[in-house]
């Protein structure tokens, strides 16, 4: 055994005894979880902010603005990760001349090799099993606040169901959705996440849940009676789109699907 | 108890990952598996003090604790983005470098 297989090998013992006396004492002791917490919102939630799912009541009712932050890193790190894809598109592949590279530039390896990867039962089970798996995270984007789900959740479904379409729709593919149909495609879908980005950051202005408050009453003095929640269903589903919009650029664009 | 030894071997398993795997989208879901088990550990605790899902109308009264389930919510966010910027800049490295080993990265790279 050479001196730095022996090096490395201690330092992995010592690694690992240090971070099991980091992490074992957050693991070990037996102090009962406070229960105030659950009692407060079980007591207060519904009536103050309309959603029965306390989940959703805390995410969207007691820390929007926290939410509106989280979006926020969600944006950042998809504009670093979508710039970065796109930069190194351009870039030749190493030892590589740029006119070979810009072949196919996503996979180096046997033409064989990458026909395998993309098989029959991906193409044919793909672009059909899309329309289901949409109607699906829809339901989980709507009904997020009285029932497990929500706008992240409902999004990401929402996301793999674009992914689907994709993967359907690539050479070969004879998914449902046609492939000149550009809903999906990456410029539609950054320009969705846009908008959605845009009605996330209105409806947290304190004016425009004042504005709703105002509606609510107006609309309950012609008689009609708009509940409390659907300020929440609205929160639910623009961060179901930006969030949707979002993953499915970022995974289309990691499948090297922008060649429209 | 059990559960709590198994998250800290998931843990575990993470930090191993990271440091003993040279390839550069292992070290990725490495971090991504430390991730999960951090997740794992809040909702288990969460749920010490009831077993039904946080939902009003429901049949009984103990609820599992809905902040940190909440809290989660943001921390699988976060992951998601770090897993995503891990792996564009992986992707932009080998698009350079023509390899995903750290250690050939160093050497191509002039940094050792």
């Amino acid at each position: 055994m050479r001196r730095a297989d022996i090096a490395g090998t201690l330092a992995g013992i010592v690694v690992a005894i240090l971070s099991c006396a980091v992490v074992a004492p957050v693991l070990l002791p037996d102090v009962p979880w406070p229960e105030a917490a659950r009692d407060l919102l079980a007591a207060r939630g519904l009536g103050e902010t309309g959603a029965s799912n306390l989940v959703s009541a805390i995410y969207l009712g007691y820390r929007a603005f926290d939410t509106l932050g989280e979006t926020i890193v969600l944006l950042a790190a998809l504009a670093g990760a979508v710039s970065l894809i796109g930069a190194a598109r351009d870039t030749p592949l190493h030892g590589e001349e740029a006119g070979v590279a810009a072949d196919r530039g996503d996979y180096r390896g046997p033409a064989d090799k990458r026909r395998r990867l993309h098989t029959e039962i991906m193409d044919s089970i793909a672009g059909k099993l899309a329309p289901i798996v949409l109607l699906f995270g829809a339901y989980v984007m709507l009904y997020g606040h009285s029932s497990p789900g929500g706008g992240f959740q409902g999004g990401v479904v929402i996301a793999s169901g674009v992914i689907f379409i994709a993967i359907g729709r690539r050479s070969g593919g004879i998914g449902r959705i046609g492939p000149r149909l550009t809903v999906f495609g990456p410029r539609a879908l950054s320009r969705m996440e846009a908008s959605a980005f845009a009605a996330i950051v209105l409806l947290s202005f304190p004016v425009s849940i004042s504005a709703f408050e105002g509606l609510r009453a107006g609309a309950s003095a012609v008689g009609v009676s708009v509940p409390a929640v659907s300020y929440i269903v609205a929160l639910n589903v623009s961060i179901g789109l930006k969030v949707g919009s979002g993953v499915a650029l970022m995974c289309v664009m990691m499948l090297g699907g922008e060649s429209e | 108890m059990i559960a709590r030894a198994l998250v800290l071997c998931m843990f575990l398993i993470g930090i191993a990952g990271l440091v003993a795997k040279r390839n550069l989208v292992k070290k990725t879901f490495a971090l991504a598996i430390m991730n999960s088990a951090v997740v794992l550990l809040f909702v288990l605790e969460g749920s010490s003090i009831g077993d039904e899902a946080p939902l009003l109308g429901g049949p009984g009264a103990s609820f599992v604790d809905p902040v940190p389930q909440a809290l989660m919510l943001t921390a699988i966010v976060v992951g998601v983005c770090v897993s995503a910027l891990a792996l564009a800049l992986a992707y932009r490295l080998y698009k350079a470098y023509g390899t995903l080993d750290v250690d050939e990265l160093k050497r191509l790279s002039g940094h050792e």
